[in-house]
């Protein structure tokens, strides 16, 4: 029967050039669109997952809700009068005993590095220009290993931090808007003492504006100094040997400590939230381009059964079966699907590479699309799958036209 | 040898009844012509014995087998190998070559690139005066053309029943002429059993035997005189 299915696709040349197309089309629109997303995704998973910590010890800052208190202290009262609303200023603001955690980290197997660090508000001022920001006191050699800091690094030496005598690595905005270049000095000033300069040793570009325009990396022991909290950590940033442990590690550690000890898609969930919610489009997309495709095979096939009803009645008359029939019909069917489906795996890649070539500003790694092998299987199948399914009825209702009917009727 | 043992066929609920018991017995090898007036079910008696329908009651034993006892491929098979079949019209599939056409039964067993019936088939072509066309689209022959491509695919598979329903019915007398000597050829050089059905005169008197419908009945049998048949 792939003799006749192949003559009757050829005969109709351009019907077969159009569904084609169709499918290609369908199939490549879908292939390029998953994997700008998918690669998108990868590419912020990436960045989530290696550039920070997989886990994060943190104080717990988050707002105390006065019913939640009344309920824990007082829960007999009828009614709680408040002198003073709580609020979520806590008194501790840094981790109570880090040393402690130290001790701890040092012994769990599943930690490949861990890495402390006091956060500060901080003014950063050069000449008159004042720009605010964050300085992070961080001990260069474990932060090295616990985020990809020095991959952003665009000039100087990070490293060199760790010499000590008030160095300094900023945020390229913040140098911009500063005026300043690497070798100048700053002035950093606290809330609470004075400013003091400090010599900038490196500079990095993370892409994104808003960290690039505040960020700074000190010696943790200068911004202790500085800010005036000797001893103090605000965080400690834990990388594990194993990311996918990062969930349970973090569940553990929560459960017996005041600190807030979340895992990295914890710490980024509204981002992964959104994620789904692009799945989501995705998934509804690709449906609503397959049906389209699927349609155009349907009523194509449906059309031919019933102009080859005569057909039929003689090639069943010539000995040829019921599910001869439905192969002719299906054969036709699933030729569509696959060459449209191979064609739209080519055209997707195409699309795949155009994407590639752009270059979304801010944006460090070249490309965020995906060209992984999952995304044109997927295609593949997809495509395959709904010319098969659509291609089933027709070549079944062939299948069941009775010939005596067909060549009585003599039409 | 085609027994017919009191067939009946009717339709529809209440069911008419087409064909009151008819029956017959048909040698090996002969020319059978079947006549009567329009309705009076020629084509249903043709379509039953050729395995396409089945009799209400009664039963038709071709070869001394059974049809109806055959399982659906079984069926298949023993149509494809046994039976050919050629219509008023032509029925030709119009994206195939007239050579393509007639080797499509062989098909059905992957025989179309047998050299032997690929040989076949093209010296029907040639007999029938066909050859130079034998790659042309079917659809580019003539009437007279395609009804005898029909011919040569329904002999192709060399089958050894044979039937034609008004198979000059749509043709001029020359051309209806040409088949008709096609259809004798089959019968007296190959030996199959050929069942015509006709409205011509003439075409019917050249048959072996006769047999002519009359309102589902058989109205009359006649055979053709020993002395002036061909031996057989
Ligand atoms: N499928 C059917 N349903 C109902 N009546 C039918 C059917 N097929 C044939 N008939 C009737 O059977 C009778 C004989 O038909 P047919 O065998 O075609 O006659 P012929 O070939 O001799 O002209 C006609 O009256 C026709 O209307
Ligand atoms: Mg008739």
């Amino acid at each position: 029967m792939f003799f006749l299915a192949f003559r009757h696709l050829v005969s109709r040349r351009q019907q077969t050039l159009f569904t084609l197309l169709g499918v290609a089309l369908g199939t490549s629109v879908l292939i390029a669109f998953t994997s700008v997303m998918t690669g998108f995704q990868d590419f912020l998973i990436d960045q989530l997952v290696n550039n920070d910590a997989h886990v994060r010890i943190q104080v717990d800052d988050r707002p105390v809700d006065p019913t939640v208190l009344k309920q824990a202290l007082w829960s007999s009262m009828g009614q709680v009068v408040w002198v003073n609303r709580p609020t979520s200023a806590l008194t501790v603001n840094s981790i109570r005993n880090p040393l402690g955690w130290f001790e701890v980290l040092n012994q769990d197997s599943r930690v490949y590095a861990y890495a402390p660090q006091l956060s500060a508000q901080v003014l950063y001022s050069k000449g008159g220009i004042h720009q605010g920001g964050r300085l992070t006191g961080i001990k260069p050699e474990l932060q090295v290993k616990v985020t990809n800091i020095l991959s952003y690094v665009t000039q100087g030496d990070f490293r060199a931090l760790a010499h000590g005598g008030r160095r300094i690595v900023i945020g390229e905005g913040l140098a911009q808007r500063l005026g300043v270049v690497l070798g100048d000095n700053v002035l950093v000033g606290t809330g609470t003492g004075s400013s003091v300069p400090m010599k900038i040793a490196a500079l990095v570009k993370t892409g994104v504006r808003t960290i690039d325009d505040g960020m700074g990396f000190s010696l943790l022991n200068d911004v202790q100094q500085i800010a005036g909290r000797p001893g103090q950590v605000t965080d400690i940033a834990i990388k594990l040997f194993d990311v996918t442990q990062a969930q349970d590690f973090a569940h553990q550690y929560a459960a017996l400590s005041a600190e807030r000890v979340a895992s990295w898609d914890e710490l980024n969930a509204n981002i992964l939230s959104v994620f789904g919610m692009q799945n989501l489009i995705r998934g509804f997309i690709s449906v609503a381009i397959m049906l389209v495709a699927s349609f155009g095979i349907y009523n194509i096939l449906n059309i031919l059964v019933n102009q080859k009803r005569k057909e039929i009645g003689i090639l069943r008359s010539m000995g040829f079966t019921a599910a001869d029939v439905q192969r002719l019909f299906l054969i036709q069917g699933t030729v569509l699907g696959g060459l449209g489906g191979l064609l739209g795996l080519f055209l997707g890649y195409l699309m795949g590479f155009l994407f590639s070539l752009i270059r979304v500003e801010g944006m460090v790694t070249a490309s965020m699309v995906s060209f992984s092998a999952w995304i044109y299987l997927m295609g593949f199948v997809v495509a395959f799958g709904s010319a098969l399914f659509s291609s089933y009825f027709p070549a079944r209702a062939a299948a069941r036209f009775r010939p005596i009917e067909i060549i009585r009727s003599g039409e | 040898m085609i027994e017919i043992r009191g067939v009946t066929k009717s339709f529809g609920q209440p069911p008419t009844t087409v064909l009151h018991g008819i029956d017959a017995v048909i040698p090996e090898g002969s020319f059978v012509a079947i006549t009567g007036r329009s309705g009076s079910g020629k084509s249903t008696l043709l379509y039953i014995l050729s395995t396409l329908d089945q009799a209400t009651s009664g039963s038709v034993l071709l070869g001394g087998r059974d049809p109806e006892k055959l399982t659906d491929s079984e069926l298949h098979d023993f149509r494809n190998q046994n039976i050919g079949f050629v219509f008023q019209f032509h029925f030709l599939l119009p994206e195939l070559t007239a050579l393509e056409n007639v080797l499509m039964p062989a098909r059905k067993h992957r025989q179309h690139l047998n050299s032997q019936r690929r040989a076949y088939a093209m010296s029907l072509l040639e007999r029938f005066d066909l050859k130079s066309k034998a790659d042309q689209i079917s659809t580019s022959l003539s009437g007279g053309e395609q009804q005898r491509v029909a011919i040569a695919r329904a002999l192709v598979m060399q089958p050894q029943y044979l039937f034609a329903d008004e198979p000059t019915g749509n043709l001029d007398s020359i051309n209806g002429e040409i088949v008709m000597r096609i259809l004798e050829e089959a019968s007296r050089e190959r030996g199959a059993t050929v069942l015509y059905v006709t409205h011509d005169r003439d075409f019917a008197g050249r048959a072996d035997l006769q047999i002519q419908l009359k309102d589902g009945r058989i109205d009359q049998i006649s055979r053709r005189s020993i002395d002036t048949a061909p031996a057989p």
